[in-house]
């Protein structure tokens, strides 16, 4: 558990999740889903092994802030940004895909990649859950925030790899001011 | 300065502050009189752009608040968010103390009494389940419940056992150090917050124990603080019911000020909108009338210090002021000239600092009165909802068009804002769509026409609505592009960039915008917007539920393309001659 304070800086503020955040987040967990590539679920496959088409759902927050869906894509977006994607496709057969619905968006705004609709026929699901604790004394404020990641085989329903990052944000001064 | 300069910059000033106030007074009677896109005109146009200005975040507040309740689904979403981001912010005021001391009380940013910052929260968590995000909605449930400071009650003398008021307080506490640490910090008793909070858990995860636990624990909450809800709080719980009606009516307390300089300030009734018990009645087309009791009840919330900002630091700089002034008096009635010069500085520093420590009274003066949660289950489409509070006829508000939750969404949410008025408004009881548009699916009277065109139909112009009309003999041979042109030669936004581009203007106080074209009032309205408040709100009903003048064309290519008999029929749309 990694305790997030700036010393030496002004007192934080605020204990909302930043973009820095997200980036820290996204940096772990594709790190530890990489690692995968070694010992893990991933280690055994090889290019000739059956497909794997991992469908990327955005987060679920479950925390005490709102989190818009830009964010929730944003930090499966880092997740993904943090895999060797092309090498996983080569030497693993793994393919990462977005629903539909992001799918049709990112066309819009013109920030699709080739291999977000490439043979959109999932066999596993990236799930994101976000969770928090909240502890205020009115003068100041911690959340502990809990990001849990789930890889399942939509299949069977069963769940592949599961990592998680923890972390805690404070903010100091009154709620009320 | 010259003083000729001096005083002109006092009247500006003057000026400024009664026409700042002379639009508060505009809004408020906007949204008395059930005129929210007005309202929501009003505000937008004259929002305070300095962000260090106190009325920077009194503005968008009141403007969140009145496109909530008039129904709006886009365009408030960013300046909801911003207001959110800033009430999570803590600490906003803490290094301002010293400046606030010297110069000012405005010094401070204002973020709103406790209680109008927990209603803000709740208005943003009904906003977002309107939106479908109940996630979100639960996070801004869950933020309104913050903790409070709690100075107790009078200990001795007349009120003894009464809450105690700011004066009561001040006289308690020897100085500002003291005052912070002679309160206790106690959760709080917003059961609305807690009853959003369990709802929307429950609205969550069906099955889900973690949502189910969390659920119970703000029930419990807020049974213990409003028992009277336990009727709702077990249709929720059992999820015996597809929509939550979020129904708020009146209009909230004032703010004033009392006591020496005026330095403090409390919260009253405002009259004819006293606090009373009425539930509320509801009734789904012809079934028996369901009633609820009031979940939140503002003038309690507001009278109770608990929820008051204190204004500690206006009572710090009326003592010295008052110091000053008297210490200046007595050395001005010393034989020492300097002493007299020092001492007539003293008197006017004194006058000065006490005529700035008079309490500042600006508030969110559209919070209402009261809230209401009403549980209701919706079996058939375009349903016809009527609301009521108590025996109160003019209160009586029809939303007709709500249709059950679309099939993915097990719930949904609507906030009602029933007009604060006692004149009856006859568009609140009419119950019939009179104008065809994007939320509303059953035909109406009219619709095979555009409303720019004479006929009763304000759709976003798409293939689809262009072979609606196709097929009725109209417009025939007009393509869809073409079609979209004529609205944009009139100004009128087809999609919400356009929106926004036609909805950031410069923001003048003290003058009207340079063209005739307002912000985001709708087509029906003399505006240039297209958006379509959800059905089962408020916004719906003042829009499409009462008869418009007919459309005025505003361009050559309209009132040309009118004449050249490519409309297919009569076209009915008023001319400027015609005084519309």
């Amino acid at each position: 558990m990694a305790l997030f304070l700036c010393a030496g800086c002004a007192q934080p503020r605020t204990s909302v999740l930043t973009a820095g955040d997200y980036e820290h987040i996204g940096a772990e967990i594709g790190g530890k889903l990489a690692r995968q590539m070694a010992e893990g679920f991933l280690a055994g496959r090889s290019a000739d092994s059956p497909q794997m088409v991992i469908a990327i759902q955005k987060v679920v927050n479950y925390t005490s802030d709102m989190m818009s869906d830009g964010a929730r894509w944003l930090i499966m977006s880092h997740v993904k940004g943090t895999l060797p994607i092309k090498s996983l496709a080569r030497e693993r057969n793994v393919r990462f895909v977005i629903p539909a619905e992001q799918l049709r968006r990112a066309k819009a705004e013109g920030t699709f990649e080739e291999d977000d609709f490439a043979e959109r026929a999932p066999t596993h699901a990236m799930t994101a859950t976000f969770r928090s604790a909240t502890r205020s004394s009115g003068t100041d404020r911690t959340d502990l925030y809990y990001c849990e990641f789930q890889l399942t085989a939509l299949e069977t329903g069963e769940i592949v790899w599961t990592d998680r990052v923890e972390f805690k944000r404070i903010a100091v001064g009154e709620s009320w001011d | 300065m010259p003083r000729t300069k001096g005083l002109s910059v006092i009247g500006l000033l003057l000026f400024a502050a009664a026409a700042g106030g002379c639009a508060v007074r505009q809004t408020e009677r906007f949204v008395q009189e059930g005129e929210f896109g007005k309202a929501r005109d009003e505000l937008a146009c004259s929002l305070e752009q300095n962000a260090a200005d106190r009325n920077y975040m009194i503005d968008r507040m009141r403007l969140a608040i009145v496109d909530i309740c008039d129904g709006q689904f886009e365009s408030p979403e960013k300046n909801i968010n911003d207001i959110y981001e800033f009430l999570r912010t803590q600490g906003v005021n803490d290094d301002k103390t010293v400046e606030a001391v010297v110069v000012t009380e405005g010094v401070r940013r204002w973020k709103g009494e406790p209680f109008e910052q927990a209603l803000m929260f709740a208005y943003t968590a009904v906003y977002k389940a309107m939106r479908g995000e109940l996630d979100n909605a639960r996070a801004a449930a869950l933020n309104s419940l913050f903790l409070l400071r709690d100075f107790g009650e009078v200990s001795e003398g007349e009120r003894e056992g009464q809450r105690k008021w700011t004066q009561d307080i001040v006289a308690s506490v020897e100085d500002e150090k003291a005052l912070a640490s002679s309160y206790t910090a106690r959760n709080t008793n917003f059961a609305l917050g807690h009853l959003l909070a369990g709802a929307f858990n429950s609205m969550l995860g069906a099955g889900d124990a973690d949502r189910d636990g969390e659920a119970e624990e703000h029930y419990g909450a807020a049974l213990v603080l409003a028992p009277q809800l336990g009727s709702v709080i077990e249709k929720i719980r059992n999820r015996d019911f597809n929509t939550l009606l979020v129904v708020t009516y009146g209009l909230g307390p004032t703010k004033y000020c009392y006591g020496e300089d005026c330095v403090y300030a409390a919260f009253r009734q405002l009259r004819n909108w006293e606090s009373d018990y009425s539930e509320l009645q509801v009734q789904l087309d012809d079934s028996y009338a369901q009633t609820f009791p009031t979940a939140c009840d503002v003038n309690f919330m507001a009278q109770d210090h608990m929820w008051n900002n204190l204004e500690d630091v206006r009572i710090t700089k009326s003592v010295l002021g008052t110091a000053m002034v008297y210490s200046g008096a007595a050395a001005m009635s010393s034989g020492n000239r300097n002493a007299q010069i020092v001492g007539a500085a003293l008197v006017i520093a004194g006058a000065i600092a006490k005529a700035s420590a008079r309490a500042d009274t600006r508030h969110c003066e559209i919070v209402p009165q009261r809230i209401y949660v009403a549980p209701v289950k919706i079996e058939r489409p375009n349903t016809s909802v009527a609301v009521q509070v108590g025996d109160n006829a003019v209160s009586r508000l029809v939303l007709p068009g709500l249709s059950p939750p679309a099939e993915h969404e097990p719930f949904q949410v609507r906030l009602v804002s029933i007009p604060p008025t006692w004149a009856g408004l006859p568009w609140m009881s009419s119950g019939k769509v009179l104008y065809a548009n994007d939320r509303y699916s059953a035909p109406v009277e009219g619709d095979t026409l555009p409303y720019i065109l004479g006929g009763t139909c304000v759709r976003r112009p798409t293939q689809e609505v262009l072979e609606h009309y196709q097929k009725s003999g109209y417009l025939e041979g007009v393509s869809l592009g073409e079609l979209e042109d004529l609205y944009r030669g009139e100004g009128i936004a087809l999609n919400l960039d356009e929106e926004l581009q036609l909805y950031t203007k410069t923001s003048k106080r003290s003058k009207k915008a340079e063209t005739d074209r307002v912000c985001g009032l709708h087509v029906l309205e003399g505006g240039s917007s297209l958006e379509c408040p959800l059905p089962g709100t408020t916004g719906f009903v003042r829009l499409f539920c009462q008869q418009r003048p007919a459309y005025v064309p505003r361009s050559a290519k309209l009132r040309e393309f009118i004449a050249s008999g490519k409309v297919g029929g009569p076209v009915q749309v008023a001319t400027v001659d015609s005084g519309q």
